[in-house]
């Protein structure tokens, strides 16, 4: 609590921002969506033979997963607002517009035919008796759709668009509790404070406050979209970082401090960075080493010429009794121990993201090259295994799998896709995975919270982190794979060859003279 | 659904469509004021066919009740009486007599009434409304659809003497839709009786119980024969105040109706 109440104090102007962005991105994209919706609704409703196709359409897009969407708005719409707000209205449009329909067709049906015998037109029917009378109904569907928007909103951080999921999904990535609750309590307390407040909005006498109503409607609305398109000042080049990768220390901070490199950046998911800099959308992204799509979209990693970020190196981490229980595994896994480098990492990255071959198949291709294929035999016990989510830790978990299950009685089964280290350590600790591939250097920051600066090269990293983890939480860190997936910025080739940058310090040169 | 309707309403006259459910008769009514529409043939209102006038004005000049009232529940009493005037753009003072006007001649006490919602009424007073409404505009027509249905046979039958006593009933062409064989002889000048979908016999109380066209309409009169008989003739009242005076007794009635009047 008290550790909360420091957080807030420490970052307030960051606080306050980001409840006004969120605010924003709610209120337009829901502003947005009762523009297309109610309308759309009143036509279902007259026109029978629509409603079918326009509610399946808008029940559809309600089932496209946040992510996934906002990565298909990208190459459209670019990063910022607008995708979160585009996306947004569309998970907007099924409550509002099912409401309405059900709100007018619902209706008493002697109240619309005494409305038309009355000689009423149909657009005096429309405002004079349907929509007043759903009125209830078509605000239920509003507020449904505000707090879901609410809730979507904070997936906006990883587009750039900002909100609170800045704090959450920079807690999750750094594995601090206080900053998740510091982003989540306000986000939940808007969602509560909104509905209250739509729910009082429809309760106003209508008629006698229309005025003074439409004058605060205006208001707001010209508030809300000057808010959210107001310009942000920049350096010659943008830059896109990963939430995880601005808030750790050994991340920006540490190269700001090492290459004395000021460099204006957006927030971006660490799924959609790669789609952001190959769209042009940013110039400089905050990569990993080994990641596939730096060859598949013909990046450059700058040289950490002067050695700021630390050692990734890749090995598993397991509950110490792990091996005690089942003697074989380490030494047959062991057999992969400093086999895999950097680049035969990126290619088999790069084969599954850019190839799109399935990851069954590249781990299956990698395990005959080296005579370690068997097909699997008969199994007793599970060993379950769990990844982050993406593509190199699909593949390592797959390759292990099918080692372990071909040369043991053991079956394993995955839990691919858990979303960071926090979540991923919980899960260890809680049980319900038996271990997963984690980095020594993540290890030494984010569960370790290492605060010295005396550990410098690959050794000393592994040895501590290995030490620690076993001395503090009973956790055994298996010996390395061999490559090392440290942050690397990242160009597209072609500009960084047009403007002379290899290294790091090569971008600060060219940012301060720029 | 309806073949061959053919039917003529004269001005003031009350007339009276009757016949079961699925007869036709609601449906009749609502070709009436251009609710429906029929595939062929027209009606011809003042003069000018339907398919050549205004529809919504031609609704403006029929008032219209129907069986639950129809009110409009977001409305008050007020504003529900005040729709057609309104879209007839009448000046708010004349809307304010003709209100005050209706609701007495209702026996609904103007002031008290004015801000309640549809919802606070009683089954008669919704009713009362629903008259109040549709004559609100002075239309030259009114059609009632089943307008005491949904009422209890008590209520039912004050409110039909009530409506009939209205001065501003007698002077309207109105026509009345009901399944109701009494309702129909007390209220209409003419019924129109129908079985799906045609008239099978129009004409003045007395003709149908006379003449009646065939077995259909003998067994649809049957059961209340000499009941409706009294009433078209006029007796009904006459007997009903030797009733009361005490100058017949109800034994002798009962010895009559058993021998035959």
């Amino acid at each position: 609590m008290r550790e909360l109440w420091q957080f807030y104090v420490d970052n307030y102007e960051k606080l306050m921002e980001q409840v006004i962005r969120h605010l924003n991105l709610t209120l337009v994209s829901v502003l947005l969506a009762c523009a297309i919706s109610i309308p759309l609704g009143v036509l279902i409703a007259r026109k029978a033979r629509l409603s079918g196709p326009v509610l399946t359409i808008t029940g559809i897009l309600q089932t496209i997963p946040s992510i996934a969407l906002l990565g298909f708005l990208i190459p459209v719409l670019g990063i910022g607002m607008k995708p979160a707000i585009f996306a947004l209205f569309l998970y907007s449009l099924l409550p509002i517009v099912r409401n309405v329909y059900t709100g007018i067709n619902g209706m008493d049906a002697n109240v619309r035919e005494a409305a038309r015998a009355m000689g009423m037109s149909s657009s005096q029917i429309l405002f004079k008796v349907e929509l007043p009378l759903a009125l209830p109904t078509i605000f239920a569907g509003i507020r449904t759709a505000t707090v879901i928007n609410v809730g979507v909103a904070t997936l906006a951080a990883y587009i750039a668009a900002g909100g609170l999921g800045e704090f959450i999904f920079g807690g999750i990535a750094l594995n601090n509790s206080t900053m998740i609750i510091a982003g989540a309590l306000p986000a939940a307390l808007l969602a509560i404070l909104l509905d209250f407040l739509l729910g009082k909005l429809q309760h106003i006498r209508w008629r006698k406050g229309r005025r003074r109503l439409t004058g605060v409607a205006v208001l707001l609305c010209v508030f809300v979209l000057l808010s959210a398109f107001g310009g942000v000042q920049r350096t010659a080049l943008l830059a896109g970082f990963a939430p995880e990768f601005t808030g750790r220390r050994d991340g920006l901070p540490a190269m700001e401090k090492t290459y004395n490199l000021h460099i204006s950046h957006l927030i971006l998911g660490p799924a959609l960075m790669y789609k952001a800099i190959h769209e042009n959308y940013v110039d400089v992204i905050s990569g990993y080493s080994t990641d596939g799509r730096i060859k598949a979209y013909g990046l450059r990693v700058l040289e950490d010429d002067q050695k700021c970020f630390p050692p990734y190196e890749a090995a598993w981490l397991m509950r110490a009794s792990l091996t005690k229980e089942y003697p074989e595994l380490q030494p047959l896994m062991d057999k992969l121990s400093g086999t895999i480098n950097d680049s035969l990492m990126t290619y088999l990255n790069y084969r599954v993201d850019h190839q799109q071959e399935s990851v069954q198949s590249v781990a299956r291709d990698f395990l005959q090259e080296r005579g370690l294929y068997q097909a699997p035999g008969k199994s007793q016990d599970v060993l379950v295994m769990g990844s982050k989510i993406f593509t190199e830790q699909y593949l390592l978990t797959e390759i292990y799998k099918q080692l372990i299950e071909g040369h043991t009685s053991l079956a394993v089964e995955t839990k691919k896709g858990l979303g960071g280290t926090k979540i991923c350590l919980d899960a260890l600790r809680a049980g319900e995975i038996d271990l997963y591939p984690e980095y020594s250097g993540t290890a030494l920051q984010v569960i370790l919270n290492y605060e010295g600066d005396s550990l410098q090269s690959r050794d000393e990293v592994y040895q501590w982190v290995q030490q620690e983890l076993l001395q503090r939480l009973n956790l055994l860190f298996s010996s390395p794979m061999g490559f090392n997936n440290t942050y690397a910025l990242m160009m597209r080739e072609e500009q960084a060859k047009a403007l002379g940058i290899k290294s790091n310090s090569q971008l600060r040169d060219y940012l301060q003279t720029h | 659904m309806l073949k061959g309707i053919t039917l003529q309403v004269r001005k003031g006259e009350t007339l009276v469509l009757l016949g079961l459910s699925g007869s036709g008769k609601t449906t009749t009514l609502k070709l009436i004021n251009g609710l429906e529409r029929a595939d062929q043939g027209d009606i011809i209102f003042k003069g000018v066919p339907l398919s050549q006038s205004d529809p919504l004005q031609v609704k403006r000049q029929m008032g219209y009740v129907i069986q639950q009232g129809g009110l409009f529940p977001h409305y008050t009493v007020f504003e529900n009486i005040a729709v057609v005037p309104r879209l007839l753009k009448w000046e708010p003072r004349k809307i304010e007599e003709r209100y005050r006007h209706l609701l007495e001649k209702l026996h609904l006490a103007p002031d008290r009434f004015r801000n309640q919602y549809p919802a606070q009424l009683s089954g008669g007073q919704q009713q009362r409304v629903g008259l109040a409404r549709a004559l609100a505009a002075d239309p030259p027509v009114l059609l009632m659809d089943e307008p005491f249905g949904a009422l209890d046979p008590i209520t039912r039958a004050a409110i039909r003497k009530e409506f009939l006593q209205l001065d501003e009933l007698r002077e309207k062409t109105v026509v009345l839709v009901t399944h109701d064989v009494q309702e129909a002889f007390e209220m209409g000048d003419r019924i129109a009786l129908m079985d799906r979908g045609v008239i099978v016999q129009c004409g003045t109380p007395a003709e149908l119980l006379t003449q009646p066209e065939n077995d259909f309409v003998r067994s649809f009169l049957g059961n209340d024969q000499w009941l409706l008989q009294l009433k078209c003739e006029g007796w009904y009242e006459e007997l009903q105040k030797a009733l009361q005076s005490g100058k017949l007794s109800i034994d002798a009635l009962r010895t009559l109706i058993h021998t035959g009047l």
